[in-house]
């Protein structure tokens, strides 16, 4: 076993040290291609660091309390009226949320048709599908937090769907709301999961994310294709000695690399000037819709009347969808399913937790329906034609349930046509 | 022009000191807001002054004002207000009727009835607040206007 | 992408990310609030020790300490009134930088002084009230259209103009509201329309029945009249207060047989005594109506011209007369005059002692007054049985009646009708946020979806918001007939009705004079007092132990505050003694006895506060002197520390010269009883809670010295000037 040993040029040493835990020597020209991947994956990662930078600035302000005139929504209004920047910050915040909630189902999209999730990045493909929970989770929490009409009421509802879950929907409903309704409780629940437990969970999953990516060699590229055995731990190319599996070693700090010097460039400045602009462009773009589409703030919270229409944030419209149809004969089955005398399996069961559960689980089981990898690295191959289309259509399914839900559904969900 | 030639600069160079400098006031410029945005926007949003009773609610002697924190001191008709707080880290004194002076709980600073230091570690007396009358006739205490101590009493 | 492009494009970007910074910097040091401060503080740069000096409220002398440093070159700051016990941050005064003191002359928004002296410290302190409490709006915002309650939704709207009066009643208990004319106005109208017959208004104003009885109203007039009353009211006698109820031409019909086919046995027992009387009976009973009677203070007639406008602001105590005698039948006046309470109970007509030829000549008079209607005179109607109307016609009126809620304003009389209240309650309506009113299908611009407009509209056409669900619940709502300043004063009142509360430290409770103190009087006194004052009605007009109307002043105390010599002569034969008063004391006719025990008993009424034990007011040679500097306060308003009180002379006067707001002092010695009068002076709206005499806060010696000089025979001329005697 081989150990780091400390060098005397210390804070040199640990700064190449934490470079180079996430960054290769050198990486593949092709990988630098804007089309390889689109950058969606540092483009997530940069919305990532400009939330967690607002958020920590909100926290100055923000008091997870129901308090009408000292709490969340009264540090809302003064964000918005009396704190310098509050309204930017707070709407670079929203922004850059709802920006990573489309760039990660994208990142999953190109991943996907790429065929980036077959071995060996079967284990980063789970990663990556937590971490898209967390994000929806993350944003799910965070939109309770302003205590307004809107958050209150998604709340309900969720919590709501929450509970049709059979056998766990109960206690995780009042797990959740720390009651029977939404209150005081829920906010500092929603407050703690939302700055903290659900971040640190991120920060886990994104690091051990981002590390796969290299101990995975890289970039999925076309040139693993037909290796029988899979790319070293070690640099995108090395080959791994037989039997290592997916265990990190790296006999010494900066493993030298395989790749041959004409087909790959130095990271150092290629990837990182990229890592920069995107991470610039991300900041531009998102100060810049903060700059000319303010945050919106409804009514405060009141559990005695719900908002018309009360429409969740646009990412889970499709969710609230899928609750609003008629599943016809099944709404009639009771849970347990032998017991007539059972709470009744309504629409928030089949559309909200069944379909949603299903749609995750083939999502995971994947990389695992099909032995031998197929097309790495290239969008839409052959090979995994059928799949890709499944997964089109089931993405631009959602895309037209969403749709639905956002511009054709009217006051009491009622669907109308407003132009 | 007895300086050195200056270096040419590379058109990389430049544009490397271009990209860091930009990103470095950018970065500035954000640290800067960040640091505005943390800065209280209404550092001072109470009134200084206090309202407080009609001067018969106050008895002969010492009386803690908690909402001001002011000590109202009673002789006759005469009134007059020390502030309470501590003029070393700002503790509230409390009244030591028995030996008729203000002892600071926090460490240990003892002042006179009048507010003058008798011991240590504060270094200045606790000022006395201007003290009048409202329309209603009821005490008023600025608390940011400290007075001279013989400009203390006020009869009523 | 060699690496040149990669260093322009960061760097470009890096210039991107800079250029966004820099527009949200500007933004922000750009803002409406900031450039008012910066107006503020050079406006108010000169003499400003001289104006810290003057400034008479913390908040005042908070401004212009803050005015001073902005001058002196700080960053213009936010400022708040927090108000935590009304739980309200108020950050309105950011932008209105004077609305304490006047600080600016001749001032516009936003640097106008807060109109009229709401805020005195002594009434409304702002440290202690805020802004929203009275105002609405978003009192958190700091950019205008915000802070109005123009673009957040679940603010309310700011409120201003009289609008800002429906804030009143949420501290105030007290009736009418001092300094709440439109509230006041809005109530009055309320209760007198009937609103409450209808809606639920809360507490308040429990329900009332303003109109007439229904019963036996085949006794009192004609199906022809009734007809064309039920048709359209207001064609008929215009000022009436009836409104106008949508009922088809076979509904009214219907509804006509009903309330004819209901007589009186009493009325037409009266029979034909009146029928035919002479020429003259007429013109001496109008000659009655006009002088003793004083009917024209509260009636209006043909001919008979009240002299001012209404005693309450657009409120008429009691009907038009003309036409009178094309409605009622002869025998029905003679029964009203003889007994007003069993016929018209909720009205307050007084009752006449008149008796023969007087009572016959006013019912001569009565019965005279014709209209162009060219109506069947209505004279004795024998009940016809041929002509009873069938048992469906009666139960098709029956219908009619219950379902225009004609129960809510009438006693019908008919054990059959429901008194259910038939329109929605309206106790929290002033709590409707603007997406709770439904529009229906009336088109209104988006700007104008709030509760004021909606008020307003429905009360100028009640039918207007009627959609498709009318069919099954048609709107029943008549249609009242407000003027402008009416529908705002009415629409004040529902505004203020709110289940929103304050802490009860706000409250002003509703004075708690009268009812504490008559009491104490003894059980005797209400006792001999009570068969009189409900003969003769008095306690219509005059309230006592809180209970009465308050056309007139309260009788309580009377006995300490009036002589009894002059109260006796005043009954007799009553003259006016406030100026510009609307409705005189009309003469009785009580006889010897009866106004022997009036005395009595009123002088057993007494106010413990009026205490017998003040120093004799005149008589002694001490008191000249105390006179002499009474005379001096009550013409210069200088008290005796040297400050300006008022000016006594500005309303009153002793002798001459002087005001004629208030009423004229000379003869006041005769009047008044000098305990009395120093008590009244002291006390002010504490010993009359409802005066329009402001109070001056007096001292005990300046009340004194006062009272001594209008018991005085000192002439008022100012000294020196030598004014005629």
């Amino acid at each position: 076993m081989n150990t780091i040993t400390p060098t005397p040029d210390r804070p040199r040493s640990a700064y190449r040290n934490f470079y180079h835990h996430l960054h290769p020597l050198r990486i593949r020209r092709d990988s630098l291609r804007p089309a390889a991947t689109f950058g969606l994956g540092l483009i997530a990662v940069s919305l990532v660091i400009i939330i967690v930078l607002t958020g920590l600035l909100l926290m100055f302000h923000y008091v997870p309390s129901t308090d009408p005139t000292a709490g969340a929504y009264a540090s809302m209004q003064d964000l918005r009226w009396i704190v310098p920047f509050g309204r930017l910050v707070r709407a670079m915040h929203r922004w850059a949320a709802h920006f990573l909630v489309l760039v990660v189902v994208l990142h999953l999209a190109s991943v996907f048709l790429r065929g980036a999730f077959q071995v060996p990045r079967r284990t980063n493909w789970l990663c990556g599908l937590g971490l898209l929970l967390l994000v929806l989770a993350e944003s799910f929490t965070g939109y309770l937090l302003p205590w307004d009409q809107l958050a209150y009421w998604a709340t309900v509802v969720a919590s709501n769907i929450a509970g049709a879950v059979p056998l766990l929907g109960g206690w995780l409903r009042q797990v959740l709301l720390g009651g029977s309704d939404v209150s005081q409780v829920t906010l500092v629940r929603f407050y703690a999961l939302h700055v903290f437990a659900l971040p640190l969970l991120m920060f886990i999953l994104l690091a051990i994310h981002l590390w796969r990516v290299r101990i995975d060699g890289g970039l999925a590229h076309r040139s693993e294709n037909g290796v029988s055995v899979y790319p070293s731990p070690l640099g995108e190319g090395a080959a791994p000695a037989a039997g290592e599996g997916l265990r990190p070693r790296t006999p010494e700090p900066h493993p030298p690399t395989r790749l041959s010097e004409d087909s790959s460039l130095p990271t150092w400045p290629h990837l990182v000037l990229r890592e920069a602009a995107i991470f610039l462009a991300c900041l531009a773009v998102v100060a810049a819709a903060a700059l000319f589409f303010d945050a919106p703030l409804g009514e405060p919270a009141n559990p005695a009347h719900a908002p018309e229409p009360a429409k969740a944030a646009w990412y889970f419209l499709g969710l609230q969808e899928l609750v609003s149809y008629d599943y016809g004969p099944l709404s009639r089955l009771h849970w347990p399913p032998w017991n007539s005398a059972g709470p009744v399996l309504g629409p928030e069961f089949w559309g909200g937790v069944l379909l949603p559960f299903l749609l995750f689980t083939a999502l995971c089981a994947v990389p695992y329906l099909r032995a031998k990898p197929c097309g790495i690295g290239i969008y839409f191959a052959l090979g995994r034609r059928w799949s890709c289309i499944i997964f089109l259509a089931a993405l631009l399914t959602i895309a037209a349930l969403t749709f639905v839900g956002y511009f054709l559904r009217g006051p009491n969900w009622i669907l109308t046509w407003t132009w | 022009m007895t300086d050195p030639a200056p270096q040419p600069l590379s058109r990389r160079g430049f544009l490397q000191a271009a990209a860091v400098g930009l990103a470095a006031v950018a970065t500035g410029l954000a640290a800067f807001m960040a640091a505005r945005f943390i800065t209280p926007a209404l550092p001072h949003a109470q009134l200084s002054d206090f309202t407080l009773d009609l001067p018969a609610a106050y008895p002969e002697g010492q009386s803690f004002v908690p909402t001001a924190r002011i000590f109202i001191e009673r002789r006759g008709n005469r009134f007059r207000c020390l502030s309470a707080e501590c003029t070393h880290l700002g503790c509230i004194v409390a009244w030591n009727a028995p030996r008729r002076e203000f002892d600071c709980p926090c460490h240990g600073s003892v002042f006179t009835a009048d507010g003058a230091v008798l011991k240590g570690p504060a270094a200045r007396p606790l000022p006395v607040l201007r003290l009048t009358r409202d329309a209603g006739g009821r005490l008023l205490v600025q608390r940011r206007t400290s007075v001279a101590p013989d400009q203390a009493w006020i009869t009523i | 992408m060699n690496l040149d492009r990669l260093y322009s494009l960061v760097a470009a970007l890096s210039l991107t990310v800079l250029a966004v910074l820099l527009a949200a910097l500007w933004t922000e040091s750009d803002q409406p609030w900031q450039w008012y401060q910066k107006e503020f503080a050079a406006r108010t740069a000169a003499d400003r020790p001289a104006r810290l000096a003057a400034a008479s409220t913390p908040m005042a002398r908070r401004q212009l300490f803050d005015a001073i440093e902005l001058a002196d070159g700080r960053q213009p700051a936010l400022r708040e009134i927090a108000v935590p016990q009304l739980g309200e941050v108020s950050r309105c005064v950011t932008c209105h930088v004077a609305v304490t003191e006047p600080l600016v002359a001749r001032a516009e928004f936003p640097f106008k002084k807060h109109p009229e002296s709401y805020l005195d410290p002594r009434w409304h302190p702002v440290e202690r009230y805020g802004c929203l409490i009275c105002h609405g709006g978003e009192g958190r915002a700091t950019d205008a259209d915000a802070a109005h309650g123009l673009e957040v939704r679940g603010a309310t709207p700011r409120r201003s103009g009289e609008y800002v009066q429906a804030a009143c009643s949420r501290c105030h208990r007290e009736r009418p509201i001092v300094a709440a004319p439109a509230w006041n106005l809005g109530r009055a109208l309320v209760a007198e329309n009937g609103c409450s017959g209808c809606h639920d208004l809360g507490p308040d104003l429990p329900g009332a029945l303003t109109g007439p009885p229904l019963s036996g109203l085949g006794s009192k007039t004609t199906a022809a009249w009734l007809t064309e009353w039920l048709r359209d009211p207001a064609a008929v006698r215009p000022d009436t207060r009836m409104p106008r109820t949508p009922l088809a031409a076979e509904e009214i019909k219907s509804l006509v047989a009903l309330l004819s086919n209901s007589r009186e046995r009493q009325v037409d027992a009266l029979g034909d005594e009146f029928t035919s009387l002479p020429v003259d009976f007429a013109r001496r009973g109008r000659t009655l109506a006009q002088q003793d009677l004083a009917c024209a203070d509260c009636h209006d007639f043909p001919g008979l011209q009240r002299p001012g406008g209404y005693p309450i602001p657009g409120r008429r105590l009691a009907l038009n007369l003309a036409g009178a005698g094309d409605k009622l039948t002869p025998a029905w006046i003679a029964a009203l005059l003889d007994d007003p309470a069993r016929r018209l109970p909720t009205a307050e007509m007084p009752r006449y002692g008149l008796a023969g030829d007087d009572r016959r000549a006013l019912i001569a008079f009565l019965a005279g007054l014709r209209s162009s209607l060219k109506l069947p005179p209505p004279g004795r109607q024998p009940a016809d049985p041929a002509m009873a109307p069938n048992d469906a016609e009666l139960r098709k009126g029956r219908d009619v009646l219950a379902r225009q809620g004609c129960p809510s304003c009438h006693i019908t009389g008919d054990p059959t009708s429901s008194e259910l209240r038939i329109g929605p309650s309206l106790a929290t309506v002033g709590d409707l946020q603007p997406w709770q009113i439904d529009w229906g299908s009336a088109t209104v611009s988006p700007g104008d979806r709030h509760l004021i407009t909606y008020f307003l509209r429905k009360l100028q056409r009640p039918r207007q918001f009627h959609d498709d669900l009318g069919a099954v619940n048609p709107l029943r709502m008549p249609t009242f007939r407000f003027s402008g300043p009416q529908s705002r004063a009415v629409a004040t009142y529902l505004l203020s009705r709110s289940v929103r509360t304050v802490p009860d430290e706000y409250l002003v409770p509703r004075s708690a004079g009268p009812t504490a103190f008559v009491s104490s009087v003894g059980e005797s006194v209400p006792g001999r007092l009570a068969p009189l004052l409900s003969r003769y009605r008095c306690t219509a007009c005059h309230a006592l132990a809180g209970q009465g109307g308050a056309i007139a002043p309260a009788l309580d105390g009377l006995g300490t505050k009036l002589r009894t010599d002059w109260l006796r002569d005043y009954l007799a034969a009553p003259s006016p003694i406030r100026p510009g008063i609307q409705v005189s004391m009309p003469r009785l006719f009580l006889a010897p006895a009866e106004l022997d025990a009036i005395m009595v008993a009123l002088n057993a009424v007494a106010d413990p506060r009026v205490s017998a034990d003040v120093p004799a007011i005149s008589g002694s040679n001490a008191m000249a002197t105390e006179a002499e500097l009474g005379r001096k306060l009550f013409l210069t308003g200088v008290g005796s520390d040297g400050e300006t009180v008022g000016v006594c002379a500005a309303c009153h006067r002793h002798g001459s010269p002087g005001g004629a707001a208030g009423p004229d002092l000379t003869h006041a010695a005769a009047r008044l009883q000098s305990e009395w009068v120093y008590a009244w002076l002291r006390l002010g709206h504490r010993l009359v809670p409802a005066t329009r005499m402001p109070s001056f806060n007096l001292s005990d010696t300046e009340a004194r010295r006062l009272a001594a000089f209008v018991f005085s025979d000192l002439p008022a001329k100012t000294p020196g000037q030598g004014g005629k005697p």
